[in-house]
């Protein structure tokens, strides 16, 4: 049995969800962001866990949907030719914890074979992991198998893995200017107007600009009944976060 | 059990398509009710900008190109995609020769520098790149010895100021700054700096270590350009035939060439290798599939000497000023493989205008191979006294290089005692 361990041990920032009791669903969709913050990530980029996003599905409240972004920056050039990997060596996981004790009691594991544009990938769960923490082993059950860049469906679960336009969203140099160490020596940013911070709009005269724009990642989505996740023991809250591995042989 | 990995490796990334955003975003919290409308504006949003599948690198190259020089006119004020797009034309033109790529590169690097010092090593070690590709290697030494002050003791800040320093031939300052180098056997960059190092100061053996080192970490990576990843093999290989070891320089670029097909300087070192093997139509024929891309005068050079030996006195010629066209439009005062193949087979005014450029070119850059080109022009020159001077203080650090030991041996010089 292949065993996976973490070069991209954790998220950074934890993702979570909450999804309230009782009929009224109010929902909290909570995101973080985090590209590449490790040289071995860097070296690796796959590995790289940018995004993750937990929210109820569209169109749907009786459904969340669970999505993890991976690889970014993939410039348009770059994107045909990137895949999830593929010689089976890496391990991309969704975890969900619903009992509150900040350990996974759920998770949803995906594989990838085959040449770019023809992947194939595989998900296993939501179901127990064999093991929690950061040394993996794939679960059982029948996963659902499909192709990348195409939404498949199996059992009210919905999966797509394909590229995506990274969803991010930072003025990235206006941001650098705000950090004692970082802020710009010469041009229209260095000068630092004192006041309270404020968010510039995406349009106008003086627009925030969009780092990310035009910028892909590879995209895990997985839209399926919040009911297979939630935990009436803890008032339906759970907590989502996700890890990529790589094959420990 | 756990296996977690906590020594990760620090890299610089000689990567040109990297982004090095480099932080780390804390957690942001957005509350919203959904709304029934709100799955048609998502619906609405473009998801993906994917280009037709690329032919190849080259492509992909030119293509982000295109993508970051639209980002750089939307943003004039990212200092990050600067230096990225900088990156690219820098690799364009080192793959084409493109000087106009070349300039444009410094100006972007220099934009980037002017926009952020602080926290934009990568800007930094780009300008300094630059500078010394257009052969400004004092300006490049105060771009590296600036970036060195604002992050003192980092190793591949001292492995720039050293490579910067080995070719202005400054070798006690370029020695302070290799062995100040805690070098954690990871980062391929520094380690093909200090192979570079260790191969000018007479260790071959370790200089081949590194290099050896520098490809396994290379190989790891999933994300390099392959013409990176062939550019180790190449440099290997060019190690190799300095060495004299013709079979293992041969072994290293043909696995430099599959891993790169058409790689200009693994071409050229191919040809280069024919040459000292006397296969002389193999180093024809890499020859003219590297200039078929790229006029290298080396390359050049060495296909006109492999003509010559097939008796083909026309397109020898042909190929010698083709060189000489190529070599005087090189940055620098003189484009070394150029001189030292005029001074052989040029005529006596070719061979003082040699001289005089290898003059100039001493007064700044006083490295062994300056000093090598000085003690041949001063011999084809007829100053066999003053050549010999030159020659010793060629051989000064013991570079173990086959070209210094038949310059060193035809003027009478004995290598020093190590």
């Amino acid at each position: 049995m292949k065993k996976w361990n973490h070069p991209r041990v954790s998220l950074l920032a934890l993702t979570a969800v909450a999804v309230a009791a009782g009929s009224v669903v109010a929902v909290r969709a909570v995101v973080a962001s985090d590209h590449q913050d490790t040289p071995l990530v860097e070296m690796s980029p796959r590995f790289d866990v940018n995004d993750v996003y937990a929210f109820p599905a569209p169109g749907n409240p009786a459904h969340t949907v669970l999505v993890l972004g991976t690889s970014s920056p993939l410039t348009p050039a770059n994107t045909p030719s990137f895949t999830f990997g593929n010689k089976d060596q890496e391990l991309y996981q969704i975890k969900v914890d619903n009992t509150g004790d900040a350990r996974e009691d759920l998770v949803f594991q995906l594989t990838f074979t085959g040449p770019p544009g023809k992947q194939k990938v595989t998900l296993r769960g939501p179901v127990k992991p064999n093991s929690v923490g950061t040394l993996n082993t794939l679960v059982g059950g029948t996963p659902i198998k499909g192709y990348t860049n195409t939404v498949i469906e199996s059992n009210g679960i919905k999966l797509f893995a394909g590229p995506r336009d990274d969803p991010f969203f930072i003025d990235l140099e206006a941001f650098f200017r705000i950090l004692p160490d970082r802020r710009p020596v010469g041009g229209p940013l260095a000068n630092v107007t004192q006041g309270p911070l404020t968010f510039r709009s995406a349009t106008g005269s003086d627009p925030a600009v969009d780092f990310l724009r035009g910028i892909n990642d590879m995209a895990i989505v997985i839209e399926l009944p919040t009911s297979l996740l939630a935990n009436p023991a803890t008032n339906g809250r759970f907590g989502v976060w996700a890890t990529t591995s790589r094959v420990r042989n | 059990m756990s296996q977690r990995a906590h020594a990760y490796p620090v890299t610089t990334g000689i990567g040109v398509g990297l982004v090095a955003i480099g932080m780390a975003i804390g957690v942001a919290s957005i509350q919203h009710q959904r709304k029934a409308g709100r799955a048609d504006f998502i619906n609405a949003r473009p998801l993906t900008v994917m280009s037709t599948a690329p032919r190849n690198e080259s492509d992909i190259r030119d293509r982000d190109i295109e993508f970051y020089t639209k980002r750089v006119r939307e943003d004039k004020r990212s200092a990050a995609d600067h230096v990225v797009l900088a990156g690219l034309l820098f690799t364009r033109s080192r793959n084409t020769g493109s000087t106009a790529d070349l300039d444009s590169a410094l100006q972007l690097a220099r934009e980037s520098v002017a926009e952020r010092s602080q926290r934009n090593d990568q800007a930094f070690s780009m300008l300094a790149s630059l500078l010394m590709a257009r052969h400004e290697f004092r300006e490049a030494r105060t771009v590296a010895q600036r970036i060195d002050s604002l992050d003192p003791a980092n190793p591949s800040h001292l492995a720039l100021l050293g490579e910067i320093e080995l070719e202005l031939g400054d070798y006690t300052a370029a020695a302070r700054h290799f062995e100040a180098i805690n070098y954690d056997g990871r980062n391929f960059t520094n380690g093909a700096r200090l192979a570079r190092w260790y191969e000018v100061t007479g260790h071959n053996d370790l200089a081949r270590h590194y290099l050896q080192q520098a490809i396994v970490d290379v190989d790891r990576r999933d994300d390099l350009p392959r013409d990176q990843a062939a550019w180790f093999h190449y440099r290997l290989g060019d190690l190799e035939l300095r060495s004299g070891n013709i079979a293992a320089a041969d072994s290293q670029f043909v696995i430099g060439l599959a891993k790169h097909p058409d790689d200009v300087r693994v071409l050229g070192g191919l040809a280069h290798a024919a040459l000292m093997k006397g296969d002389w139509q193999k180093a024809v024929d890499f020859g003219e599939r590297a200039t078929a891309v790229q006029l290298d005068p080396a390359t050049l050079g060495t296909v006109s000497l492999a003509y010559a030996r097939l008796g083909d006195t026309a397109q020898a010629a042909s190929y010698a000023r083709a060189m000489s066209v190529s070599a005087l439009k090189q940055p620098g005062v003189i484009h070394r493989a150029w001189g030292l193949f005029i001074l052989d087979h040029g005529t006596a005014q070719d061979r003082a205008d040699v001289l005089r450029r290898a003059r100039m070119e001493l007064r700044i850059r006083k490295d062994v191979y300056g000093h090598d080109i000085m003690a041949w022009a001063l011999y084809r020159n007829g100053l066999l006294a003053e050549a010999r001077t030159e020659m010793k203080l060629a051989l000064s650090q013991h570079t173990q290089d086959v070209l210094l030991t038949e310059h060193a041996r035809a003027l009478g010089v004995a290598s020093p005692a190590p």
